[in-house]
């Protein structure tokens, strides 16, 4: 039986639509728009998990409603077996909510200052305090900056006080909000090897990751949830997503020497939806892509086609779909 | 509770610490009244002032007071929701929300530093009236004081909590408490007795819960009233409370149940 940190049940929620002082008044016959609609989820207990999606897709949302900082309309949380809405005190104990936003912390006061305040805030026994405090700095880092105002550190550097904040009463599960949002690439990538090595795999923590950054879910994540317009489309491992919602087969074909120009001729074959030339292979070589409905069917017509026009094809291969892929693909079907 | 509301005191304390400047302007805004005060005195020293006898004929012990319970109501009116406005401005209502603390905690946590800059300015008035102004507190009568003290506290905070709720659901400063505050100043007799108006404005000054703070304070501390000799206005006061502190009470939780429902907490 599998053991589960988190579980969703058709969660629903609808914000109403306001643009306006009118929208406002008329109350009765306002609009409204689904951020989260029938989402049903389970996350298992350790290791790191995305919600992936464009902006606006209801990650944020998703998130607030896990933390109990947003009311479902309908469904039900669960945290390690605490009814969010039933039970908020024992829930809030098992879960940290690290917002996307850098502005959550005290940035007048020291690092050490603000931890100190949550600490309280959060019950750790005074005897406790101080220990905890400094296991949490040395955990992510800032030990040697602690006794630094918090306007003075870096981005990444608040990212990484504010995750602190969240471990300071050691919850079993982190719901991290585009932590790498405003990071430059190297200070992105630190903070992901600190999730993915230390909250996940040293500490077992439960890391639940709010993304639309493809490659740190692919990365990152053991499951991804693709959230689209508030639905939940594909949960599973980021490559078995990707090949199932990446669209249409593609192929690369390479093909060497002088070519008779058979690119517009391929794209007229039956199967074909889209043939095009790209960069790569050595100076003699050409390199096309070519996209089609049935590979099965497709791929030894095109190659018998171009044998047949003098053409020598060096190289055949399949382009692994990326999660970029699904995601466009799911852009487009919505369009 | 207590060390989760100190930690939320030491923590504003720190903050407004760290701004040196506004710090020591804050200090000096303290005693620059007192200095007036003096002048004041002066200007009225040996005036007889008409419709000052009730309260011993000092101008200056009379406008203390009433400056006094005017700060302290200002504070508790505007202390919950410039906390809140606060909060949401820095982006750390969430987070404080996602702490251990209660509402009811934090809420109250906001307004604690407020109210110690409130009391170290009362006390420094009352020590400048006492040391240069004249101001005798020989007379006062300790639990008369302290039950008005408390009762408009109460009612303030009751407002400050309702303005609050205003903010939580609107985003905006409320308007209601300023046009409050603004009326008490002019109609509850801070600066000149309530019998100086015309009869119109006396009767919508004694709808005003500060005019029955501002009269009960200087009767039990410049003329020593007993609780049973300001039974009057305790009793106004009591009933404004009585009403204020649950209806408050119940608005604010309304307001925070519809900002999660409409995921609006982190917004302004």
């Amino acid at each position: 039986m599998v053991d589960y940190a988190i579980q969703v049940e058709h969660l629903s929620k609808a914000f109403p639509r306001t643009s306006g002082y009118r929208d406002m008044l008329t109350f009765w016959r306002r609009q409204y728009r689904h951020a989260l609609d029938d989402v049903t989820l389970n996350i298992p207990r350790g290791g790191v998990f995305g919600i992936l999606g464009p902006n606006g897709a209801g990650k944020t949302t998703l998130l607030k409603v896990l933390a109990g900082l947003i009311t479902p309309d309908a469904g039900g949380v669960t945290l390690e077996g605490v009814d969010v809405t039933g039970d908020p005190v024992g829930s809030k104990a098992r879960l940290t909510y690290v917002p996307a936003d850098e502005r959550t912390l005290y940035w007048r006061l020291t690092g050490r200052q603000n931890l100190q305040f949550f600490a309280v805030l959060n019950e750790i026994p005074a005897r406790e305090r101080k220990r905890r405090v400094a296991e949490v700095l040395d955990l992510v880092g800032l030990t040697d900056r602690a006794d630094e105002r918090v306007i003075k550190y870096s981005t990444g550097m608040k990212q990484r006080l504010a995750i602190a904040r969240g471990l300071l009463d050691n919850p079993g599960i982190l719901l991290l909000d585009e932590p790498t949002r405003s990071l430059d690439p190297a200070a992105a990538r630190q903070l992901q090897r600190f999730i993915k090595d230390d909250l996940a795999a040293r500490l077992g923590k439960t890391v639940v990751l709010a993304t639309h950054n493809m490659e740190e879910a692919t990365n990152l994540c053991e499951l991804v949830a693709i959230l689209h317009q508030g639905h939940v489309r594909a949960w599973d491992r980021a490559t078995a997503i990707a090949e199932r919602l990446g669209g249409p087969a593609r192929f690369a074909v390479t093909l060497t020497g002088p070519t008779n120009g058979v690119v517009h001729q391929l794209q007229a074959l039956p199967g074909i939806l889209s043939a095009s030339r790209t960069a790569g292979g050595g100076a003699e070589d050409l390199s096309l892509e070519l996209t089609v409905a049935d590979p099965e069917r497709d791929i030894p017509a095109v190659v018998e086609f171009l044998v047949q026009h003098g053409e020598r094809v060096m190289r055949v291969s399949q382009v692994k779909a990326s999660l970029s892929d699904a995601i466009a693909g799911m852009a487009e079907e919505a369009a | 509770m207590t060390s989760k509301l100190l930690a939320m005191l030491k923590k504003d304390w720190d903050e407004a610490l760290s701004y040196r400047l506004a710090f020591l302007m804050q200090a000096g805004g303290v005693v620059a009244p007192v200095v007036a005060m003096y002048f004041l005195a002066r200007v009225f020293d040996g005036v007889d002032v008409a419709g000052l006898a009730r309260y011993g004929g000092n101008y200056v012990s009379f406008i203390l007071i009433g400056i006094i319970v005017t700060s302290y109501s200002g504070t508790a009116a505007q202390a919950f929701s410039s906390g809140l406005r606060r909060a949401q401005l820095a982006g750390t209502l969430e987070v404080l929300l996602l702490t251990r603390a209660s509402l009811p905690t934090i809420v109250v946590g906001w307004s604690l530093y407020p109210f110690l800059r409130s009391t170290v300015m009362a006390l420094v008035y009352l020590a400048g009236g006492f040391a240069i102004l004249g101001l005798a507190l020989t007379n006062m009568d300790l639990p008369a004081t302290f039950l008005v003290f408390a009762l408009t506290v109460a009612i303030m905070a009751s407002l400050g909590i309702l303005a609050a709720s205003f903010t939580l659901v609107f985003k905006q400063g409320d308007p209601f408490t300023m046009v409050l505050l603004m009326a008490s100043g002019l109609l509850s007799g801070v600066a000149y007795p309530v019998s100086v108006l015309p009869e119109w404005l006396q009767a919508v000054a004694q709808v005003l819960p500060q005019t029955h703070a501002i009269e009960g304070m200087r009767l039990a501390v410049l003329q020593g009233y007993s609780v049973q000799e300001i039974a009057p206005q305790l009793a106004l006061l009591g009933i404004y409370a009585g009403m204020l502190l649950p209806l408050s009470w119940w608005v604010f939780s309304c307001a925070i149940h519809r900002a999660r429902a409409d995921g609006s907490l982190a917004h302004y």
